[in-house]
């Protein structure tokens, strides 16, 4: 009876019903395809030297490639439109009647309306990169090589839009009219994105040791731990660079994660499958009300609100400076109106608030419950060590503790880089130290952390305030990342402190290791493969650009990596460094105007000690003295300036900021400038360099942070461009 | 043929149909008659496959209607409000139909839009409420499915249109096989068409009953007794329904063929004697009456 000629009258019928929809949708692809190509094509023509790629390139490698993540948006909102338009009539009573009246299947009419739906992207969307092929074609900015670029290209968009069209065709399978599928469909779409931020939120506020880095370790806000069945998480994961990518990864030009892709297409099917048999068990009864399955109501109800909740509680604890009276008010207060709320939207109605009264209380038990697991760590999630028989390797990262740089950057026009604390994450293999997790257990049974004061006006003169801060004055963050056996890999971050003998030895330990020193800077590793133009150099008292060649360069490296293997924490803690150097590459993204040349820092910059004597030979037959001095001769003036009590007028601004939304510096400047060449020459022999000085002061604390002094010198041409701070108990006496 | 058995339908807590049991016959014409929310609807949308049953069963031709396209394609629903195409014309709808129902007859739908003065061409967004059900009868009428389900459908038809509508179905009716299944809550609107009645109240049948053996098997009669006596006498030998008198004048319902009925009163003797006509409406409620129901506060 139901022939095929049917099923394809079908989709004719429903393509002719709803054929706005490849109409709107092909004036959308025109103004998503076509004319950014076009703008971007005629922009490289007009200005070819702003570009780093011609046209073909930019064709083959951004049109059909990195910029198919900005298409994938597009394609999303495609997917909704197709999915309600085409499943809309099973909100309306009257539509619905009559299709489910019609001697046809559900299975049928899914499946036509389900295909007329692709059909009705596809069309548009072929016929619109055949033209853009046509236009590169045209400016002989398409060859063969770029088809395969071309099909990939629109498979990927095809597999992203099924994917979301699924959902949107289950999220209007599951509701019963048109505003709820839109909400379901968000809800839907993006659900473990929001379980994952809220896992984050929740870790970030109740767990001690809890640790987040960017988008390229396994923690991050895409945490493979919470299943990343949502297609938002899918798309981001998809986008984003795999999983403990190296530089030279993310120094190729990222299109997308091609082994992801496969989860997609499994993604699609399986959603494609759920949207078919909730199409086929839907209830026709169900046009107009919230939910077409009731049995599904307190399953959604729950899943609702309790995140949100959450959500509430963190948001009132936020607004109130983290307090923990705040997120528990906002906790019950916004699960009550919620409850209260999802009974309304189901119910349409004012009547029966207080209805489910059982499941209200299951609710409320579950929202403590985690609410409590939290609080208290129940799960022991900051005391947890794994055993040295499950583990494989160990990474840490000494925070504040240099030589490095807070950022190591990757170049990829010089704005992708990623924290220290990371790379280490990523790169360090210690294996076969015991002070490793020796120094981790302790950190864990101490269960130290710097204390959150609610500020009030006057807070700075407590008792309590101060001896909290005089405490922690000597406490120190340390990450360590857990590399087992199985292939996990956790993270936690402790607060040490280093005025325990034991706890400064045991990092001493770890320091000192040749893996800590080779793991924790990228210069050893990729570093060595990378071409630099140049190395910024800054001593004390001057700062010079030395222009590279590879030989240089290895010289420099080699010398500098044998040097800094056997540099110990107490060398750091107890030498001023002589100075620092800094490896540049030239940017690969062409200053517009072409007048000043730009570079991307590799490693930022690293310290060069006095103990360091073959670098510093190699810097100076390089032209670089680093350890030179000036003589009062060579300096006008000298303006020194007093700093009040930082950490106190900092937390004053701080508390005002807090009250009044206002941030307003409450420290006083009171420069003094001397001009007589031995009160020069005093000055001078007992300053450092504030840029080398400040980075490294939580373990080497040899300077005087109350002043800052400024140097004014004799020939400009030999301006020095930052400010020295005086060596601790080395101040001259004519300084008040 | 059409049966329902203990059907059943619940929509959250409302019982729209409980326990229904009715057989509708091939080629008679079906009253469903029932105030608002009496079930009508949902019992129609159940025959027409659109719902599914709580518990019982409905066989269409003694095949399970719900998901089954063949069992389908012997019936035409015609919903109390038909949905149309986004602006489609009659025309666009018939090929719409024409689709799923192979049987669907092109030349005879032209013909008919043209009697009934609706324009193939015109938009039916454009048409008025009872244009928009003559067009719907005639979708249906020209599907050429056995079975007609119609859902209030003379509700909004001018007495003129609802006159040559009856005309349409009874020719449909003495040309090839039909059944048209009406659902109306106005048992007037019925009563020169249907065979057959089946009256739902809260969801159950009340009753089913065949209009021509219940015309036959009802009587009012008016008389006249010689005495007091007399009356008391007929009335325990006749099958009283109900019984009015009003001077000397009685006037009573009896079940029973007219002849017997006659025949028992005359031997009484009485001064005065006849027959009167019973409309439908009387016939119900006498016997609505009689299982308790005061069905005027039921339908009309």
């Amino acid at each position: 009876m139901i022939s095929k000629n049917l099923f394809f009258k079908l989709i004719k019928q429903d393509f002719k019903k709803r054929i706005w929809c490849p109409i709107l949708l092909f004036i959308a692809f025109f103004l998503f395809l076509e004319i950014p190509m076009m703008m971007r094509m005629e922009s490289i023509v007009r200005y070819p030297k702003s570009y780093s790629y011609d046209i073909g390139t930019y064709v083959r490698d951004y049109f059909l490639g990195a910029d198919a993540v900005i298409m994938a948006v597009a394609v999303c909102a495609a997917a909704f439109l197709c999915a309600l338009s085409g499943y809309a009539y099973l909100h309306t009573r009257t539509q619905l009647d009559t299709y489910h009246s019609l001697p046809v299947s559900r299975t049928q009419l899914f499946w036509s309306k389900y295909l007329s739906g692709i059909l009705q992207f596809l069309l548009p969307f072929l016929t619109h990169v055949l033209i853009c092929a046509g236009i590169a074609a045209n400016k002989n900015a398409f060859s063969m090589e770029t088809v395969p670029f071309m099909v990939s290209y629109i498979e990927l968009e095809l597999i992203i839009f099924i994917l979301a069209y699924s959902v949107s065709i289950i999220a209007a399978g599951l509701t019963g009219n048109m505003i709820f599928s839109i909400l379901g469909t968000g809800i839907l779409f993006g659900y473990s994105m929001i379980l994952s931020a809220l896992k984050l939120a929740m870790s970030s506020r109740f767990l001690k040791t809890y640790v987040i880095y960017g988008s390229r370790i396994d923690n991050s806000l895409i945490d493979e731990k919470i299943w990343c069945f949502s297609p938002l998480s899918m798309l981001i994961k998809l986008f984003s660079y795999p999983g403990r990518a190296t530089a030279e990864v993310t120094d190729e030009l990222f299109k997308y994660d091609d082994t992801y892709v496969w989860v997609l297409i499994a993604a699609a099917i399986a959603y494609t499958l759920a949207a078919y048999i909730i199409y086929l068990k839907r209830p026709s009864e169900a046009a107009g009300k919230t939910i077409a399955f009731p049995a599904m109501e307190p399953v959604i109800k729950t899943l609702i609100v309790i995140p949100a909740s959450f959500f509430c509680g963190i948001f009132f604890s936020e607004t109130a400076v983290g307090s923990d009276r705040w997120f528990l008010f906002g906790l019950i207060f916004s699960f009550v109106l919620l409850c209260i709320l999802m009974e309304i939207i189901f119910r349409l109605d004012f009547r029966g608030l207080l209805m489910h009264k059982r499941q209200f209380l299951l609710n409320g038990a579950c929202v403590m419950l985690i609410y409590l697991i939290f609080r208290n760590d129940v799960l022991g999630y900051d005391t947890y060590v794994p055993a040295d028989d499950q583990l494989q390797s160990c990474a840490v990262s000494i925070e504040q503790l240099m030589p490095l740089s807070r950022d190591i950057y990757l170049e990829n026009n010089g704005r992708l880089y990623i924290g220290a604390d990371e790379y280490r994450m990523i790169n360090m293999e210690i294996q076969g130290n015991p002070s490793v997790m020796e120094l981790a257990r302790k950190a864990a049974k101490e269960k130290l952390s710097y204390r959150t004061f609610e500020y009030y006006d006057g807070i700075e003169e407590s008792d309590l305030y101060i001896e909290t801060r005089e405490k922690e004055k000597t406490y120190r963050q340390v990450s360590f990342g857990y590399k087992l056996l199985n292939g996990e890999n956790i993270y936690r971050r402790y607060v040490i402190d280093i005025a325990d003998a034991d706890t400064l030895r045991l990092l001493s330990d770890i320091f000192n290791d040749y893996d800590y020193k080779l793991g924790s800077t990228p210069m050893f590793n990729s570093g060595w493969n990378v071409t630099f133009e140049a190395v910024q150099c800054i001593g004390n008292f001057k700062s010079d650009l030395i222009k590279l060649t590879p030989e240089m360069q290895s010289r420099i490296i080699e010398a500098y990596q044998s040097e800094y293997t056997k540099l110990t924490l107490d060398t750091v803690i107890h030498t001023i460094p002589s100075g620092t150097i800094e490896f540049l590459k030239s940017s690969t993204e062409q200053d517009e105007y072409a007048s000043l040349k730009s570079y991307d820092i590799y490693t930022g910059r690293m310290y060069v000690y006095p103990q360091f004597t073959k670098t510093l030979a190699l810097l100076k037959e390089y032209g670089f003295d680093m350890e030179g001095t000036l003589t009062a001769e060579d300096v006008k003036s000298v303006s020194v300036t007093k700093n009040y009590d930082e950490m106190h007028s900092s937390d004053s601004a701080y508390s005002a900021y807090t009250a009044t939304g206002v941030w307003v510096d409450t420290r006083e400047t009171n420069a003094v400038e001397y001009t007589d060449k031995g009160q020069i020459q005093q000055i001078l022999d007992n300053m450092v360099c504030d840029v080398f000085s400040w980075p490294i002061s939580y373990y080497a604390d040899f300077f005087d942070s109350q002043y800052t002094i400024e140097l004014n010198m004799e020939d400009t041409k030999d301006a020095f461009p930052y400010f020295h701070r005086f060596v601790n108990g080395k101040k001259p006496n004519f300084i008040q | 043929m059409i049966t329902a058995e203990h059907v059943k339908k619940q929509f959250d807590k409302v019982l729209a149909v409980d326990d229904v049991t009715v057989t509708i016959k091939e080629q008679e014409v079906f009253g469903l008659i029932g105030t608002n929310g009496a079930g009508k609807s949902t019992f129609l949308r159940m025959v027409s496959g659109i719902l599914k049953p709580d518990r019982g069963e409905i066989l269409v031709d003694e095949r399970k209607v719900y998901e089954n396209p063949k069992a389908k394609a012997d019936i035409f629903y015609i919903p109390d409000e038909q949905y149309f195409l986004p602006n489609a014309t009659p025309k666009d709808m018939a090929r719409f139909y024409k689709d799923f129902y192979p049987k669907f007859d092109m030349p005879r739908f032209d013909e008919m839009l043209a009697r009934f003065q609706l324009k193939a061409r015109r938009k039916v967004n454009t048409f008025s409420k009872g244009m928009k059900k003559q067009l719907s009868v005639l979708l249906g009428v020209c599907a050429n499915t056995k079975y007609m389900l119609c859902d209030e459908t003379f509700d909004g038809l001018d007495p003129v249109m609802r006159q040559a509508v009856k005309s349409i179905f009874a020719g449909e009716l003495a040309e090839r096989a039909f059944t048209p299944v009406i659902a109306s809550h106005n048992l007037r609107e019925l009563e020169d068409i249907c065979d057959c009645v089946g009256i739902l109240h809260q969801g159950g049948v009340l009753m089913q009953k065949d209009l021509e053996e219940m015309k036959l098997n009802i009587h009012n009669i008016q008389c006249v007794f010689q005495s007091p006596d007399d009356e008391r006498a007929a009335f325990e030998l006749l099958d009283i329904i109900k019984a009015d008198r009003r001077g000397s004048l009685t006037t009573f319902t009896a079940r029973g063929a007219e002849e017997e009925i006659m025949l028992k009163l005359n031997s009484f003797s009485p001064v005065f004697s006849e027959i009167l006509p019973l409309t439908l409406e009387e016939i119900f409620i006498s016997e609505t009456e009689v299982v308790g129901y005061d069905i005027k506060k039921l339908i009309f």
